[in-house]
């Protein structure tokens, strides 16, 4: 690093960036300019930081795929509309409160789920809301009745939702994914499907809620978040089709995406 | 005069994605879902008037907090455009993209990139010392506009 009289590169760089911006001539000014008008260095650096900038401007200049913006624009008006909704119904809801990590995972699901900007809250700070609804949701759980099937048999687990459930609800084949099961959930008082799958040993959850007149929504990646840091499990959801979905894993985000790529299709 | 989030987000979208792409290195997939993620939290923040200054410089540093909590964070494979520029990004740690990203390439001040790193004093100057990599790129290869990224 150069030194040229009281300021030295990095104090001159500082003082006049961005070099393009007009600025007033006050005596740091006048002093970095002097400071690079006679430095090498300084000279190269500048020289270096127009020809970067070019580059990414020219990558710039191309526009975002139409998909990424359809698929931006689809969020934000789902958002908008669920917002609306939320804002009619959430009047009588108790005020948050801190849980346990498995609470926080089953209920940032639900709420991604049914609650959709109200689940991105839950996420971004990792708390839950109404005590009482967990009391509620395990007391209903349990007037399920039959509640599972442990087959790897796309059919029988078909059957089994069918019969629960009162519609057709079929269990995908995916190359590398294997069907291990099904179960009713329980999500906010609302019966739906929930098919369990592994990939390499680790275990995936797809709900499927139906939600017959939802409004469609497209895929939103939702990365657990808590106080402490990212932490599984990962979340994706989408809603079309008569039904709010999520998938739920262990995996990493980019798998889990394609899965869930691969379920919508 | 008041505008619509729709509005805002419509006018910095392509913005936001070079952006997005080149804190995630081209990585494509990884782009669009930090793209959406942020889109989907500034909807929200923005509704309730959290956004601060000028709303535009606002969603780049929501984009760049988003990527350093988040998606800096996770691993990616799959598609990745073929710029010189964003491999580079790719192997340079995640601070030092936003750092050069805020700084470098959408001109914020020294003192606004340090608002928003929070990292001590003298970290900025460390994470600009990767730009070393990016000029080596561009010198070298030269930059051309990147390869199926309206595909």
């Amino acid at each position: 690093m150069a030194e040229r009289g009281p300021m030295d590169c990095s104090a001159a760089r500082r003082a006049l960036w961005p070099p393009e911006r007009l600025r007033i001539a006050d005596g740091a000014v006048l002093q970095a300019r002097a400071h690079i008008d006679e430095c090498a260095s300084c000279e190269q650096y500048l020289a270096q930081d127009r020809e970067i900038l070019a580059a990414y401007e020219r990558l710039r200049a191309e526009r975002a795929p139409r998909r990424v913006r359809e698929r931006v624009f689809d969020v934000i008006a789902g958002e908008r509309s669920e917002a609306l909704i939320a804002g009619r119904l959430s009047g009588g809801r108790s005020p948050p409160v801190r849980r346990s990590p498995w609470v926080i995972s089953v209920a940032a699901v639900a709420a991604l789920l049914l609650g959709g900007a109200w689940g991105g809250m839950f996420i971004q700070h990792g708390t839950v809301v109404g005590e009482e609804a967990l009391f509620v949701e395990d007391y209903l759980r349990r007037a399920v009745g039959q509640d599972h099937v442990e087959t790897s048999d796309p059919a029988e687990v078909s059957r089994f939702l069918t019969r629960e459930l009162g519609i057709a609800i079929t269990a995908a084949r995916l190359d590398g994914v294997r069907l291990s099961g099904a179960e009713i959930c329980l999500l906010d008082g609302r019966r739906g499907a929930m098919i369990r799958y592994e990939i390499d040993g680790r275990e995936i959850s797809h709900y499927v809620v139906p939600n017959a007149g939802g409004i469609a929504r497209s895929r939103v990646l939702a990365p657990r978040v808590t106080d402490s840091g990212l932490r599984g499990p990962t979340v994706v959801t989408w809603a079309g089709d008569g039904a709010e979905q999520a998938l739920v894993g262990e995996l990493e985000a980019a798998q889990l995406l394609g899965v869930a790529r691969a379920l919508e299709h | 005069m008041p505008q619509a989030f729709e509005e805002l987000a419509g006018r910095k979208i392509d913005d936001l994605f070079s952006g997005s792409l080149l804190l995630s290195g081209g990585h494509e997939d990884a782009a669009e879902e930090l793209l959406v993620w942020t889109v989907r939290r500034a909807f929200h923040a923005f509704a309730r008037g959290d956004s601060d200054g000028e709303v535009e410089r606002w969603l780049e540093a929501r984009l760049a907090r988003d990527f350093l909590e988040i998606f800096g964070r996770l691993g990616w494979d799959g598609d990745r455009i073929g710029s010189a520029l964003f491999r580079a990004m790719d192997r340079i740690p995640p601070r030092a993209r936003v750092a050069l990203w805020l700084l470098l390439l959408r001109r914020w001040s020294y003192a606004d990139v340090e608002d928003l790193l929070g990292g001590e004093r003298g970290e900025l100057e460390a994470l600009l010392s990767h730009r070393a990599s990016l000029s080596e790129v561009v010198g070298v290869v030269g930059e051309r506009p990147a390869e199926g990224m309206n595909g």
